[in-house]
């Protein structure tokens, strides 16, 4: 019989049980500061003096670092009372905040500084036991001080880590870590910053002379047991054990639904928006702190400011009011955290910054304004309330859309059965994978086979091919470009027949310390009004493709361009104009595939029934299922009615049944044909299906450029003027054994694959960010981005470029979920319900239509192209005339 | 594609064919420009000759001309020498010879260097304005007055780019030649002839940004630009005043 690596803990140990595992000055202590254990303690610390790598899932604040480090503080006290802690790092903690960073520091050093004071009356010698922050702030006179007397527990980011890895000195510290706690490892996990820590660990595990015991520590996410594969890795191709202790369970949610009109349809936003900071600075006044989620960064400091325009009387100082989010300065944030702990704030407007573990004191409620996507996101966010376990979190979301309301509703019944989204987390990212190869070069010469088992150890590498391994080798090499014979420039020299590979040149270690990472920085321009006011930044490639007269969002708003200077953009703002550059990214959080595809049942199940019952009565059993006042219930009736009565009376209706896939066959007032595809499978599966169907479409029309929009609730394809295609047939030609070929081959012509090729070039140094002292600007270079993106594909199985299509298949779209979509339409689980061609787009058609995460799937071959744009430019020559 | 009764612009490469002269005209090759991308921590990790030997290959295969002049910028630059580079430089020299045709370069503003090795391999190299009957030819990045009426300056230098916003809001950017008329002299612009490079979008910027002190100058609004994907198709668009952001 196989047994799982992976052991959930539910024995529960006593305060006793505990206590008497302790150090006796440290037992004193915890006597001193505790009454009881709190449950993560109380089922947490025993795995870990068990020396088992061990994942807590607990809320923040129920005392999971003290979990997690009271056994660490006792063995190094232990070790220091017996004489022998010796100056080496003993434990590495890894946070993704630096401000995370400083919290955590203080939060041992006042233990450490009370257990200090009773040892030194019990007349022990207590142990110098030092605790350092090392992160990109930490001076120089820090680092050195450092290297003298190293720290024992070493506090650290991901980027910082794998700096350290090849600190010449520093690193001989490292050689006997004992524990290694990864802190936050819920929103670790899932991007490439957590792939890239792995490797870091892996390395770490690499040259100790032992391994270490791993300890993550972790919010809400589900499942844990990937978590945990992923926080432990694998040795010699088997996973590692770790012991996981989830006491989520007993936390209390309390989630209601607001909306701020009972028509969410007719309702000029101006009138919703007002209602909308009534209803908050309501919550606000009730309650001692309040903590506002936005979706966007920008619309934070929006949100703040009409707040205080319309604060009620009983909060007099309008600086009770602040925005909390990473484009502010560090002081800045910091500064409001402080208030925040100190009670000294009654509201706090955030967009992601503060779903973080940062401590932030007592908050007694959540809002959330607009949907936050997903269920696991909610929950992580109502969390942030009711500091401690026992207390409830209260959350109110506000729905400022219809959309938006069905999905926080679906959302807030989800919750409270606790089912939660999936998490994705990121295999084989090459890119990431390349930097770790040049930093591990800088250590030493290795063998290849040596090399490649140790980064197999990784949990997002376990499955890692030699060949994939092989090719991000050669390329580091400069292999493709030595077969012309000339000279060339690589990271790394590679002796395949040896088998070996090391560093080539002195500069190496700089490149690789001042460009490791995977946040992508890239160039930013900055953009002002014409009056000079900062509106925000936009990327440096972005900002090629603007001209002026241009429209383009920004923050959720649309600007006009009026002219670029170097690196300078102005702009006035230019509301209510849609945007003119298709914006083939987006600020907006994508809807879940797990929560899409529960509000797809909810609403082919009413709108199946809505028409037969009496309104008072689905009323009354919409207020009391979703537990919400009557003016919510009645938006969420007249939404659902409409789109009922217009299915209706286009026939469609008594077709509609469970698994139905809407398609509308919109004709616009362009007299162009827009095909709406109503799939309710998330943002990012339907980011695959639109470029698919484009790709379809235009093969079908021969040719012609298509251009898509999607949504988190379906996407549309919009055809050229008097193209016209039946539906049905463009849905028939795709499959689950063409879509990824399809998806592939709309990628290699859609704006969105040179974005993100720039971006893992520059991950997989490529490109430069950060080379002899000067930031590199591409776009300075006027280089032909298209010979080269296309020479790159010639090379065929490129690392680069084949990472491209993968994060962009994977990470950014769901390719997975799309297949499985393509194949329920194959096996009829799902069928395709294709509406007559109509001049009226139905009620759930208007947010997609007005979406503006769009893209263009360019179909035509260069002579083509030309004859168009020549035929474009007489036409405009012709109508100026 | 004929652009004057003697000149024609191959099809499809950034090279123009001067029947007269039985010579064919590029301009700006840029050789070893890969060096320099790398330098600034760029690497390039394709082959970056074989495409410029291809494009020679097809010029030749057009137009089987006796001489290839080239209108400054053979090399990319700089003053310390790389053998490398330098080696790169002789294997064009030797593919322009293979093809049958005697390279002639006229001297650009990266050229200062690269004269004590085209001396060794015997190659013309003249400083502009060179002028061969009716054609006056440049580099461009100095003013050296208009040979007026009759006479037609063949000139690089500014790497012409036409950059168009398509209707569904796509923006495309293609290289292109230039062709117009001030006070009676004829202006051709060539591209540049290296692939990695695209260049100044002319009906983008200011004329005052322009780099090439001739064509601040001379009246480009009334410069009629022809595109050009490298191997696919060449198309005359209307003048430049019509395609203005």
């Amino acid at each position: 019989m196989s047994t799982s690596p992976y052991r959930f803990y539910s024995v529960k140990s006593g305060f006793e049980e505990i206590v008497g595992l302790l150090h006796p000055v440290v037992a004193e202590w915890f006597r001193r500061r505790f009454k009881d254990l709190t449950p993560p303690q109380a089922y947490g610390i025993k795995p870990i003096v068990n020396g088992e790598n061990t994942l807590i899932s607990a809320p923040t604040g129920s005392g999971k670092t003290l979990a997690c480090f009271l056994t660490i503080l006792n063995d190094l006290i232990k070790m220091g009372v017996e004489g022998k802690l010796e100056d080496r790092v003993y434990c590495v903690y890894v946070s993704p905040l630096r401000s995370l960073n400083n919290d955590i520091r203080k939060n041992l050093s006042q233990p450490l500084d009370e257990i200090r004071k009773i040892a030194e009356d019990k007349g022990y010698d207590f142990p110098d036991i030092r605790i350092h922050v090392r992160t990109g702030d930490t001076k120089t006179s820090e680092r050195s001080r450092m290297l003298k007397k190293p720290p024992h527990i070493l506090i650290t980011t991901p980027e910082s880590l794998s700096i350290i890895l090849v600190a010449p000195k520093f690193r001989s510290f490292l050689k006997e870590v004992q524990w290694a706690v990864v802190d936050e490892i819920h929103e670790l996990c899932s991007s490439k910053r957590g792939a890239h820590l792995s490797l870091s660990l892996e390395r770490l595990r690499g040259f100790s002379g032992r391994d270490f015991q791993r300890i993550g520590l972790s919010a809400t996410i589900h499942p844990l047991e990937k978590v945990a594969a992923y926080l432990v890795g694998y040795e010699d191709g088997s996973p590692r054990q770790c012991t996981i202790v989830d006491v989520h369970a007993s936390k209390k949610f309390e989630l209601k639904v607001v909306s701020p009109h009972y028509d969410l349809v007719h309702t000029p936003a101006e009138e919703l928006s007002r209602r909308m900071y009534k209803l908050i600075n309501d919550i606000i006044k009730r309650n001692r702190t309040t903590l506002i989620f936005t979706n966007t960064r920008s619309s934070t400091e929006r949100v703040v400011y009409h707040l205080k325009k319309l604060r009620p009387k009983s909060v007099l100082n309008e600086d009770e009011y602040a925005a909390h989010h990473s484009s502010l300065s560090r002081e800045v944030r910091l500064d409001v955290e402080d208030k925040l702990k100190k009670g000294r704030l009654k509201a706090v407007v955030t967009s992601t910054s503060l779903e973080l573990g940062i401590d932030i004191g007592y908050i007694d409620c959540v809002v959330q304004i607009g949907s936050p996507k997903s269920v696991t996101r909610a929950i992580q966010r109502v969390g942030r309330s009711g500091h401690s376990l026992e207390a409830v979190s209260k959350g109110v979301f506000i729905p400022m859309e219809r959309d938006d309301l069905v999905e926080v509703l679906v959302m807030s019944k989800a919750a409270e059965a606790g089912k939660l989204d999936e998490v994705y987390i990121p295999e084989n990212p090459l890119d990431v994978l390349a930097q770790h190869i040049v930093g591990m070069s800088i250590e030493k010469k290795w063998s290849i086979q040596e090399a490649y088992n140790l980064v197999k150890r990784s949990y997002n590498f376990r499955n890692l091919s030699l060949d994939d391994f092989t090719i991000v080798l050669r390329y580091l090499s400069g292999y493709y470009r030595q077969l012309e014979g000339y000279k060339v420039y690589g990271k790394i020299w590679l002796d395949e027949e040896d088998g070996v590979f090391g560093r080539r040149g002195n500069l190496v270690r700089v490149i690789y310390m001042t460009n490791t990472g995977t946040i992508p920085d890239m160039a930013m321009v900055k953009v002002f009004t014409k009056d000079n006011k900062p509106v925000g930044n936009i990327e440096e490639e972005f900002f090629e493709r603007l001209s002026p007269g241009d429209i383009f969002l920004l923050g959720g708003r649309p600007y006009r361009c009026i002219k670029s200077r170097l690196m300078k953009l102005i702009v006035e703002p230019a509301e209510g104009e849609k945007p003119t550059v298709p914006q083939w990214f987006s600020e907006m959080l994508p809807l879940s595939y797990d929560l899409a595809n529960m509000i797809d049942e909810f609403r082919i199940r009413e709108l199946q029934t809505i028409l037969f019952g009496k309104k008072e009565d689905r009323i009354r059993h919409y207020m009391d299922y979703f537990k919400i006042d009557r003016e919510t219930a009645t938006a969420l009736y007249e939404y659902l009615r409409v789109t009922a009565e217009y299915f209706n009376n286009i026939g469609v209706l008594p077709y509609l049944r469970k698994g139905s896939l809407i398609v509308e066959n919109y004709i616009d007032e362009s007299d162009r044909q827009i095909i709406i595809f109503h799939s309710l499978v998330g943002r990012r599966v339907n980011d695959v299906l639109s470029r698919a169907f484009a790709v379809a479409a235009s093969n079908l029309l021969g040719s012609v450029s298509v251009q898509i929009s999607v949504g988190d609730n379906g996407f549309l394809l919009i055809l050229p003027p008097k193209y016209r295609v039946d539906p049905d047939r463009i849905i028939k030609s795709v499959n689950s054994s063409n879509l990824y070929s399809l998806a592939e081959s709309s990628i290699e012509k859609t704006e969105m694959l040179k974005h993100r090729f720039r971006h893992v070039a520059v991950r997989s140094f490529m490109i430069l960010r950060n080379y002899k002292g000067h930031e590199v600007m591409v776009s300075k270079l006027q280089l032909n981005s298209e010979h080269i993106l296309k020479a790159i594909r010639d090379l065929k199985n490129f690392p680069v470029m084949k990472e491209t299509y993968r994060e962009i298949l994977e990470d950014a779209m769901d390719i997975k979920n799309a297949l499985r979509f393509v194949s329920e339409l194959e096996s009829n689980v799902r069928t395709p319900l294709v509406c007559k061609p109509s001049r009226v787009a139905s009620p759930i058609a208007h947010s997609l239509l007005l979406s503006s995460f769009t893209d263009v799937v360019l179909m035509e071959d260069k002579r083509a192209l030309l004859e168009r744009l020549h035929r474009e430019v007489l036409a405009t020559i012709h109508a100026a005339n | 594609m004929q652009l004057t009764e003697d000149v024609e612009i191959v099809e499809f490469e950034p090279a123009l064919y001067v029947k007269s002269l039985d010579a064919m005209v590029v301009a700006d090759i840029h050789l070893g420009l890969e060096w320099e991308l790398e330098e600034k921590g760029v690497h390039i990790p394709f082959p970056t000759y074989e495409p410029i030997v291809k494009s020679l290959r097809n010029m030749f295969s057009y137009r089987p001309a006796r001489r290839m002049i080239i209108l400054g910028d053979i090399k990319n630059e700089f003053g310390d020498i790389n053998p490398e580079e330098w080696t790169q430089v002789q294997d064009f020299v030797n593919d322009v010879r293979s093809l049958g045709a005697e390279p002639i370069l006229i001297r650009g503003n990266h050229d200062n260097f690269v004269r004590i090795v085209l001396k060794r391999l015997n190659v013309e190299f003249q400083d502009p304005p060179v002028r061969i009957g009716k054609y006056f030819l440049i580099h461009g990045d100095k003013d050296h007055g208009l040979p007026g009426e009759g006479t037609i300056v063949l000139m690089g230098h500014e790497h012409p780019v036409i950059s168009i916003r398509d209707s569904i809001g796509v923006k495309h950017r293609f290289k292109s030649f230039l062709y117009g008329k001030y006070y009676g002299t004829e202006i051709i612009v060539l591209p540049s002839m290296n692939p990695l490079t695209m260049g100044t979008a002319v009906n983008e910027v200011d004329v005052g940004e322009l780099l090439s002190p001739v064509l601040r100058k001379v009246d480009i609004m009334s410069f009629t630009p022809i595109l050009l994907a490298q191997g696919e198709v060449l198309k005359k668009f209307p003048k430049i005043s019509n395609l203005l952001a």
